[in-house]
């Protein structure tokens, strides 16, 4: 595994923010964010990267320090396949494109322009996997899963089905996002973000806190812990606002319970999308009581932000870390619980249990659900 | 189990006024674009009219549990433009906007009209074959038993500017194009899937060359799509190029994932019974699959 987010630049130190509830939610520097009502982001800072790769797009370079970490920790491992999930690629050389042809610095015939359209390439989400790939040596055909923020997820649910059908024997998956000015600027119009501190499940959670991230996993038929099950499901309801049923996150969970055949009273703990999103929140909470989850319930999106594409992936190396170290990390900021949600969050500082089987949600934009199941080989 | 091409459907470019301005697939009616859609761009409504057509000509109604692939190079960029001229103008986009410009987006349009609750799944690329590929490797491998593959692309202005930098997109030879391309793929139906394969991304003219040497059976009926200098290269590497039956470039123009798919679409419906095909497709980015089709 290789991870990177605003809780830490690698595995060991986002480990270590994982049981010591060290939140990396800042304030916005990375970009302009004068303007909006939201000021936070759980930005990545201090990552160290070759010379080449720093004038990449900011989700390349985080995408390359994660597959680093992980082909360094799994020296020949060479995948038949790199499934990644993204959904603004590099969105800030865009901007920097859509600046310059619409007229900025003195339009089509000006300096920027030039500059800006020879970079603009690595807009397009499948050129900065394709540079990473190249630049590290992969060989493999590249699938770039685009599902809003149940990219990553998806990613590793493609990956797995790739390996248990046989069709793959190595596969590299995971997914990464990095910040821009675009997005940010488009989670703040929806007011979705919070202008104060993200509280997952809180009763008084009022939005989410964006992020950024790259996170790998190396598939194979063997290792401590394993992708046991995948599923997804559509709410075909609305483009921005989940089912309030949950009908589609609950699908989703089942289908990927049942990929695993293992049933809900085998569950350790739930990594929930949690994004501290009014709805989200509400949503996932009546979809795992559907469910019938007892088992503890967090979200780490209060430690990284919600990293978007990056999301599923950052959370499914949580997953696989809190089951081989034996702990399920606390929602940070919840202090005064929801009589709607009704379940066993986890907060107050890590809780150690003994779990054998982990769940992972994502749910994105245009009702895209996902979950994952990890269990211990 | 061998998958099969249940239906196909595509929605063409008819406007070619302008070449400069890409060739374009003519507005719907009003009226005829279902509410759900009334803000989207024109990607989506690409998109649900080919998925419409591969139902219609499977002779199926679309299934709660059908899946989708969807592929598309810009997604809704037309959207993301005005998106982006609202943020840099008055600090502040429309949340309209917003939610159109995320690449899923119409799919998920095309999943809530049609019904369709199953796995959705968005993939961008330069190579819009790899949607039909996934489909036939999801039927094959039980995780589906109908999974409707769609690719759809919108032309835009800016875009062009883009690849004509990039020399994709070039005046007079190969205009800027739109439009969708869907199949539906199951078991049984008018062409067996017998062979997909997507290659790992080239990134040279001399690469390209070499990706598609094993070629091709003989008496194949060959259709492709060979996008910007790496596709073109692409293209003259294959074994009697001369015989490439269709090329989506020449219906389409340049519209991104569209052309592999849209190859795929001609190919499934001009095969006679027992008569075998090959699908090419190469974007440009370096994107690559090939398929087998047996027509049944």
């Amino acid at each position: 595994m290789g991870c990177v987010s605003a809780a830490g630049n690698d595995l060991a130190s986002n480990l270590a923010s994982l049981r010591e509830g060290r939140s990396g939610i800042g304030p916005v520097e990375g970009f302009d964010g004068r303007g909006f009502r939201a000021r936070t982001a759980g930005e990545v800072r201090g990552l160290r990267l070759p010379p080449r790769v720093r004038r990449w797009s900011r989700a390349a370079g985080m995408l390359f320090a994660a597959v680093r970490e992980a082909l360094d920790a799994r020296p020949g491992f060479s995948p038949d396949w790199i499934v990644l999930g993204m959904t603004g690629g590099g969105m800030e050389l865009g901007e920097q494109f859509f600046h310059a042809a619409a007229g900025g610095a003195g339009g089509p015939g000006g300096p920027a322009y030039g500059r800006a359209a020879r970079r603009v390439r690595g807009y397009l989400p499948q050129v900065p996997v394709n540079d990473v790939a190249h630049a590290l040596g992969i060989r493999a055909p590249v699938r770039i899963v685009s599902n809003a923020c149940a990219s990553g997820a998806d990613a590793i649910g493609l990956g797995w089905q790739l390996v248990s059908s046989g069709a793959a024997r190595r596969v590299l998956a995971g997914g990464c996002d990095g910040l821009s000015r675009f997005v940010y600027g488009g989670f703040d119009c929806l007011q979705a973000l919070t202008p104060g501190v993200c509280r997952p499940f809180d009763r008084a959670r009022d939005g989410l806190t964006l992020g950024e991230g790259a996170a790998v996993l190396l598939l194979e038929n063997e290792g401590a812990v394993r992708v046991a099950g995948y599923g997804a499901a559509s709410d075909t309801h609305h483009l921005t606002q989940p089912h309030p049923d949950g009908r589609g996150p609950l699908a989703a969970m089942r289908r990927a319970l049942a990929a695993a055949a293992t049933d809900v009273s085998e569950v350790g703990h739930v990594n929930a999308h949690g994004t501290a999103t009014v709805q989200n929140d509400a949503c996932e909470a009546a979809a795992l009581r559907a469910l019938g989850v007892t088992a503890p319930v967090t979200s780490t999106k209060a430690l990284t932000g919600h990293a978007l594409g990056a999301a599923g992936a950052i959370e499914a190396v949580f997953s696989c870390l809190s089951i081989l170290h034996g702990f399920v990390p606390a929602t940070l900021n919840y202090t005064e619980p929801d009589e709607g949600v009704r379940l066993d969050i986890v907060s107050g500082g890590a809780r150690a249990v003994s779990q054998r089987v982990v769940v992972s949600n994502s749910f994105g934009f245009g009702g895209a659900n996902a979950s994952l199941v990890f269990q211990r080989a | 189990m061998k998958p099969g091409i249940l239906g196909i459907g595509w929605e063409v470019p008819r406007d070619r006024a302008d070449p400069d301005a890409g060739w374009r697939v003519a507005t719907a009616e009003p009226g005829s674009v279902p509410p759900r859609l009334r803000r989207s761009g024109a990607i989506a409504r690409h998109a649900l009219a080919a998925a419409r057509a591969a139902y219609r000509s499977a002779g199926v109604d679309p299934g709660p549990g059908d899946a989708i692939v969807f592929a598309t190079t810009d997604g809704g960029i037309a959207h993301s433009k005005k998106f982006f001229s609202g943020l840099s103008a008055d600090g502040c986009g429309s949340p309209l906007l917003f939610p159109e410009t995320v690449y899923n987006a119409p799919c998920s349009h095309v999943a809530a009209v049609l019904g369709i609750g199953g796995p959705a799944l968005t993939l961008v690329t330069d190579d819009g074959l790899s949607a039909v590929c996934e489909a036939a490797r999801m039927v094959a491998g039980g995780f589906a038993a109908r999974v409707l593959a769609i690719a759809a692309n919108e032309a835009d202005p800016m875009a062009s500017m883009a690849h004509r930098h990039w020399r994709v997109v070039r005046s007079g030879t190969n205009p800027a194009g739109e439009g969708a391309a869907a199949l539906l793929v199951g078991t049984g139906g008018m062409a067996r899937v017998e062979k997909w394969e997507s290659g790992p991304p080239v990134r040279t003219r001399a690469a390209c060359r070499e990706i598609f040497k094993s070629g091709f059976p003989a008496g194949a009926l060959v259709a492709g799509s060979f996008s910007g200098p790496l596709g073109r290269a692409a293209r003259r590497g294959l074994p009697g190029a001369a015989g490439v039956a269709f090329d989506a470039s020449g219906v389409f123009g340049e519209a991104g994932a569209v052309g592999g798919a849209a190859a795929a679409v001609w190919l499934s419906g001009h095969l006679e019974a027992g008569g075998c095909g090959v699908v090419f497709s190469c974007g440009y980015a370096g994107g690559n699959s090939s398929l087998c089709l047996t027509g049944a």
